[in-house]
């Protein structure tokens, strides 16, 4: 704190003679001095631009993949580069410590190897790791089903220069086993495997605890199932049970085209061509560029500083007059957008507002009419700005999705007919729906359906209530739930079990925690069908088994199955030879070159 | 009160204003959601949460947790950022010098552009010179910060490419060290007078659009400042004894008109901080503006946390100087109670 002690001035010197020198002195600078002049200043000024520019270009030669100057030209930017533009970055970077549906699984496919891997053309899985995909017809899977046994390529380098052996494979496997962590998908494998063995130095055997035709695109897809460097975890922090590894977390050593360079946090990681790959090598080193402002990332991308965007069909728009801007929708993500019912809901636990009872939802004629209110056509035209299909229960592409398969189209008339046997309709309700805030896909669903209802009728009120991503995900997490409905996409899963048992099972993940048992009319029925699919390695006899049952789960629908969007890839037009395999949870960089 | 003992007291006081705020700031953390969403991947079970919850202290209550935090701080310990996955502590020092090297370049712009404009139309009262800095002030006081930056960012990064987004270009940045973190300090230290200059570059548009504001708010209060010291008969007085008028600036009213104009640069520091946020987003800056921005709309809490204690021991002690220069610009002022 200070304080002012008032002083006299003395203003004797006031009373003198005025000198002729006038306020605007033509030779006062800014700050009172003398003024340099206008030449010596606009000399120094150029001087200092050209040298700066020819002191930063000379030091960003070409082939070190300098920036290049130039908006609007067609020269390519960041040559040996290839730089992906994403919202959000990985939570973590090991393995055992990510999920399927998490940023951290697409830069782990990019950098560790399995031991089968799914092509850019094709749903069948090919060799990687192993040399041969295990079949009962090539010998290598049991008569009964639960023995796989995988032949180890030789000559795999690690990228902290070790060689892979069949014990590396089982010492990656275990450890995820190990550490169980919460963030991690341990049961993928836990659920499934009874037993691993190393045979010999380059045989892998699996024994699995009943049949499991998943098993395979399992092995393919999920994180826990990549290839680690055992010297390089047990040199950072080891293996401890339900401990995370931060080194592990933080940095990768695996046997995949890239290796790990740096991450600085919220801004980027760095990767550079594994020149002993044991594969194709890749021909450009990699950066994935976190922009989560969409202003941020249009702009980068006109200007040329990124190569791929994540899809989103927002950017569509305010791109596609961009010249050298491709597009590619080769495909639907393996993320269907959907609405739940909570068949468990606690009435004191509702929000405020809400007037649905207990049961609300245990009536069949409730949730089709939910459906048949629906507009579907709205949420693909305008939710997803067209790049997008109305959905059914298996993404297409997926073994057992069936195009003809029956599914929900908007029909108020039946809507209105289902509300009033089941006696709602004069009654009227109100609803609360929980979805992440700023979802530029998943807050649509909920106000479409807002006003499919609220326009059917005016006693139906439904609140869309928008949280945080991490409020959301922390109420999603609870049990009970504390709402009555809410709003997501589904994870993605290369195998139709791994849907169904999530989604639709009457005691899978999602059928224990909202109460399927309260729902349908035959539980047993499709649980039984929903098992054998699972526990067959027959495809036809999978394919006809899912066939029966989607018609049950159209029949007593446990979800509104809101739409597939499409797999729109935005890309530079100089990426060359642009292909992608949507069954695929991110485009793989070392396919790609810039021309 | 002498200054040595002022500041001695002042800081002794520092501590437990600090504990005050963090203190207030942590217990309205909750408002916002648990802090355990942040650690949280989407659809797990309540097992899995209470295992995150537990190995993050979140399950014990909510005095514990923040005693459990100030001894952290105590020892190093700032908790671990979910936004970042990784230690608070290892992320904030870059963050900190990140912000730090804006904010300084745009505090230095702000100080030379704002006493220069003051002076210069000071100087030349309504005279066309006045007028036009009078309309380059209030425009920058007035306009919307974000909607500014946006407009600079479309204009100098995607019309003209003379400003790139960002702190630096990746491959300039990787060829030297970085021992302080000042990417410009660095790069000297480094002789790289490329990556020195790639540095200047990326700092010049966020850096004048940060100072925008702070320069109008500045140059307004010494353009009055001047031309109430121009007023005083000790300047016709000078006038009467021969000096020149620039002298007469410089020597005299300025150093007068300067008084005011330190606590308003003092305040122009809040106004700095509070731009990080706008200015580091639009621009791409990787500073503490941007993370604690991403950390609140994520509730990481312990980031949250992290940027609370430094922007309010920065506020304090930039306080503290600014009523240290006051006393030495203005020999009438006492410091003390």
């Amino acid at each position: 704190m200070v304080r002012t002690r008032r002083h006299r001035v003395d203003r004797s010197l006031t009373r003198q003679a005025a000198v002729h020198t006038t306020p605007d002195d033509p030779t006062v600078g800014p700050f009172g001095g003398r003024r340099p002049s206008l030449r010596v200043v606009l000399g120094s000024l150029i001087a200092l631009a050209l040298f700066a520019q020819a002191c930063t270009g000379a030091a960003t030669p070409e082939d070190e993949g300098g920036e290049d100057p130039g908006p609007g030209t067609s020269e390519v930017k960041n040559p040996g580069v290839f730089v992906h533009a994403l919202g959000g970055e990985p939570e973590g970077l090991d393995p055992a410590q990510t999920s399927d549906g998490g940023y951290g699984n697409r830069v782990i496919i990019q950098v560790y190897d399995f031991l089968v891997d799914l092509p850019i053309d094709s749903a069948e899985p090919e060799p990687m790791l192993a040399t041969e995909v295990p079949t009962q017809e090539n010998g290598l899977v049991s008569e009964d089903g639960l023995v796989y046994t995988f032949p180890i390529r030789e000559g795999v380098t690690f990228h902290d220069g070790t060689d892979l052996t069949a014990e590396d494979v089982k010492y990656s496997w275990d450890r995820v086993i190990t550490m169980n962590l919460p963030e991690g998908q341990a049961s993928t494998l836990t659920n499934i495997i009874e037993s691993t063995r190393v045979v010999d130095e380059f045989t892998f055997e699996v024994t699995l605890q009943h049949p499991a035709s998943y098993f395979l695109t399992t092995v393919a897809y999920s994180p826990p199932a990549a290839v680690v460097s055992p010297d390089a975890v047990e040199a950072n922090g080891g293996v401890q049970a339900g401990e995370p590894n931060r080194w592990m977390n933080t940095n990768m050593v695996g046997t995949g085209p890239y290796r790990f360079v740096s991450w600085e946090r919220n801004e980027r990681l760095n990767f550079e061509i594994f020149e002993d790959y044991w594969g194709e090598p890749a021909t450009l080193d990699a950066r994935w560029e976190v922009v989560p402002d969409n202003n941020a990332i249009v702009l980068g991308m006109r200007a040329g500083d990124y190569d791929l965007l994540e899809p989103t069909p927002q950017y569509v728009e305010e791109l596609q007059s961009d010249e050298g801007v491709c597009f590619d929708d080769t495909g639907f993500l393996l993320e269907p957008l959907h609405l739940a019912f909570n068949l468990n809901i606690q009435e004191d636990l509702l929000p405020d507002g809400d007037t649905i009872p207990a049961d609300f939802f245990h009536d069949t004629r409730v949730r089709q009419a939910f459906n048949f209110a629906f507009d579907y056509e709205a949420m693909v035209n305008a939710g997803l700005a067209g790049y997008g299909a109305p959905a059914t229960y298996l993404p297409p592409d997926v073994l057992g999705s069936d195009p003809n398969a029956p599914r929900y189209e908007q029909d108020l008339g039946r809507a209105e007919e289902l509300f009033r046997e089941s006696g709602w309709w004069d009654r009227g309700f109100t609803v609360s729906i929980l979805v992440e805030e700023g979802n530029p896909t998943f807050t649509p669903v909920g106000l479409i359906l807002k006003d499919s209802l609220e326009a059917l009728n005016p006693n139906f009120r439904v609140n869309v209530l928008q949280v945080a991503e991490t409020q959301f995900d922390e109420a999603h997490s609870q049990t009970p739930f504390e709402y009555a409905m809410w709003i997501k996409n589904a994870d993605p899963f290369l195998d139709p079990h791994y849907f169904m048992d999530t989604y639709f099972h009457p005691d899978g993940e999602w059928g224990e925690r909202l109460g399927f048992r309260n729902g349908y009319q035959d539980p047993d029925t499709i649980a039984d069908l929903i098992d054998r699919a699972a526990a067959s390695t027959d495809v036809a006899e999978r394919e006809e088994l899912y066939a029966q049952v989607l018609p049950l789960l159209y029949e007593d629908p446990m979800w509104i199955w809101a739409a597939d969007e499409s797999n729109l890839q935005i890309f530079q037009c100089w990426v060359e030879d642009f292909a992608y395999n949507p069954l695929w949870v991110m485009p793989r960089w070392k396919f790609y070159s810039k021309g | 009160m002498q200054v040595r003992e002022y500041v001695i007291r002042r800081l002794l006081k520092l501590p437990l204003v600090l504990i005050a705020i963090t203190a207030l700031v942590f217990g309205l953390s909750r408002v916002g959601g648990s802090p355990i969403g942040i650690y949280l991947e989407h659809e797990m079970s309540p097992s899995e949460m209470a295992a995150l919850a537990e190995r993050y202290g979140l399950d014990k209550s909510l005095p514990e947790q923040y005693v459990a935090w100030l001894a952290g701080v105590l020892r190093g310990d700032l908790g671990w950022s979910g936004v970042s996955v990784a230690p608070v502590s290892e992320v904030l020092p870059a963050r900190f010098v990140a912000t730090m090297e804006l904010a300084i370049v745009a505090g230095i712009i702000t100080i030379v552009m704002g006493i220069g404009l003051g002076t210069f139309a000071g100087a030349r009262r309504n005279r066309l010179a006045d007028h036009i800095t009078r309309v380059f002030t209030i425009s920058g006081a007035s306009l919307p910060l974000f909607w500014f930056a946006l407009l600079m960012v479309i204009l100098f990064y995607l019309v003209i490419p003379i400003a790139p987004l960002g702190r630096f270009d990746p491959n300039i940045y990787s060829q030297i060290a970085h021992p302080t973190g000042f990417y410009t300090i660095d790069a000297l230290l480094a002789g790289n007078i490329g990556a020195f200059f790639d540095a200047l570059r990326h700092l010049a548009l966020p850096a004048f659009v940060m100072g925008i504001e702070g320069t109008a708010v500045i140059a307004r209060m010494m353009r009055s400042s001047l031309v109430e010291e121009m007023e005083e008969d000790y300047v016709d007085a000078a006038r009467a004894k021969g000096l020149p008028e620039r002298l007469v600036i410089k020597r005299h009213a300025r150093r007068n008109a300067l008084v005011p104009t330190v606590t308003v640069i003092g305040l122009g520091w809040g106004l700095l901080l509070q731009g990080t946020v706008v200015i580091e987003t639009v621009f791409r800056w990787p500073g503490m503006g941007r993370w604690a921005t991403t950390a609140v709309l994520r509730g990481d809490r312990a980031t949250i946390m992290a940027f609370i204690l430094v922007a309010g021991v920065i506020f304090l002690v930039v306080n503290l100087i600014v009523d240290i220069i006051y006393a030495y610009l203005d020999r009438r002022v006492v410091l003390g109670e």
